[in-house]
């Protein structure tokens, strides 16, 4: 397993992390510790969960449970000291979430101990703002983008106050390194250019949707996280599980997220059939497995890009961590190219 | 002791500083001082709560297992059983004291 350093951070991760979201609602604790078994078994010693997990739905009253299932699996294998664990603070405007609350610098302080508390540990090793205050264009809100009603002086002195905190949180050795998720480019060059102004904590990573199907990140954001060492953790890189194929014609299948989403999320769209099918496809074509494809599909770019795999059983985990080690050909990403250009933003 | 000598060096960074005139008229300011003598340990100049500075060095045994503060460079804390990543710690932690006590240890 190759290993790869979170910004400028010092920690080192697998280059595979290992998504939580479903622990707590669609995987019981059992089956949650058992995919981190597997996973730890094959060599991924990073783990992302969040304070509003699990999700797909979001409840009140589960909020944090992800990552208590969590801090059970380090406290019975005794392995924190094996393991980087991620972690992130809901951002604003999630009502079953704190009341909606902003992220200002005492909500970070405070759901960093709340976060520490169910972890069962001392130390967050990522700690990451889960979408930015002002909102952005991400989970399909792109094609009715308005930036304009965004107050850029209140959104930096908001950014001073968090990141200041964060460094004073990273000073206590409570979290190691901060990071974003959600953003966009000029929201991260914000926090890069204020960290370098005032030595705080420096964006180690962002993780952002990304997969063969949603592929935002690839010009500006790729380009800034290259010049400024920022590895993009690429949440959803089977997108949603339609990059399987199982809903491939448009089923809904029992016991699939689906089946809890039906629009998973906005990604079920006209064009996203066609071009799930172009991609199964290439797979076919080349003798792969279709969601070994797309995870590798994620390693292959220039930039660094680590994708979270996420799974409901250990059987779907298996199949994914297959991806370890495969590194796809010259003639398979020049099929992917040429589907990107008939299917350039499915949703 | 060891977190006595880093605490000796928090200053406050509110404080009244004299106006520099030239680079030799003049002693070096306390922060300055500060970072001369925290990079000779190992260690970084850091913000900590209320606006102090305060010298922290990372430690070498950051993430072993640990039952007790003697097992580590810094503290043990309680929660993971494992050694602190830096050295002094400040705000609220959980720790385990040299007889593997728990014990709730606040800093500020």
């Amino acid at each position: 397993m190759q290993k790869l350093q979170l910004g400028r951070s010092g920690i080192m991760v697998s280059e595979f992390c290992l998504g939580t979201m479903t622990f707590g609602n669609r995987n019981s604790e059992d089956e949650g510790h058992a995919q981190m078994d597997m996973a730890r078994d094959h060599g991924v010693n990073f783990l992302d969960t969040a304070e509003m997990y699990p999700v797909a739905p979001v409840r009140a009253e589960t909020v944090g449970r992800t990552e208590e299932i969590v801090g059970t699996w380090l406290k019975t294998r005794r392995c924190r000291a094996d393991m980087v664990i991620a972690t992130k603070i809901t951002g604003e405007g999630n009502k079953e979430v704190r009341g909606a609350e902003q992220i200002t610098a005492a909500s970070l302080r405070a759901c960093c101990e709340t976060s520490l508390r169910r972890l069962q540990t001392d130390v967050i090793d990522l700690y990451q703002l889960h979408w930015p205050n002002r909102g952005s264009y991400h989970f399909r809100r792109m094609w009715r983008y308005d930036p304009t009603t965004q107050d850029p002086a209140a959104t930096l002195a908001n950014m001073a106050e968090v990141l200041a905190e964060a460094g004073k949180l990273v000073a206590e050795g409570k979290i190691r390194a901060f990071g974003l998720s959600n953003e966009t480019t000029w929201g991260t060059a914000q926090w890069v250019q204020l960290a370098n102004a005032t030595g705080g904590p420096r964006v180690a990573a962002i993780q952002n949707e990304y997969s063969l199907l949603c592929r935002q990140f690839d010009s500006d954001l790729a380009e800034l996280c290259h010049n400024e060492e920022i590895p993009l953790l690429a949440f959803s890189p089977l997108a949603t599980g339609l990059l399987s194929g199982k809903y491939a014609g448009d089923v809904i299948p029992d016991n699939t997220r689906r089946a809890a989403v039906p629009d998973l999320g906005g990604r079920i769209t006209p064009q996203v059939f066609p071009a799930v099918a172009a991609y199964l496809g290439i797979a076919s074509e080349f003798g792969l497995d279709p969601c070994q494809m797309a995870i590798a599909f994620c390693r292959a770019n220039p930039v660094p890009v680590i994708p979270i795999l996420g799974a409901t059983s250990t059987e779907q985990l298996r199949v994914n961590l297959g991806a370890i080690g495969l590194r796809l050909s010259p003639d398979v990403l020049e099929a992917i190219l040429a589907v990107r250009r008939d299917h350039p933003a499915p949703y | 002791m060891r977190c006595m000598l880093c605490l000796g060096f928090a200053l406050v960074l509110a404080a009244c500083q004299p106006e520099r005139q030239t680079e030799h008229e003049l002693p070096p300011l306390p922060h300055e001082t500060l970072e001369v003598e925290c990079r000779k340990i190992g260690g970084a100049v850091s913000t900590v709560s209320g606006g102090l500075l305060a010298c922290l060095r990372e430690t070498g045994d950051s993430g072993k297992q640990c039952s007790r503060e003697s097992d580590c460079e810094g503290q043990c804390l309680a929660r993971s059983g494992t050694c602190a990543p830096v050295d002094p710690l400040f705000g609220c932690h959980e720790i385990l004291g040299d007889t593997g006590t728990r014990m709730t240890q606040c800093r500020d």
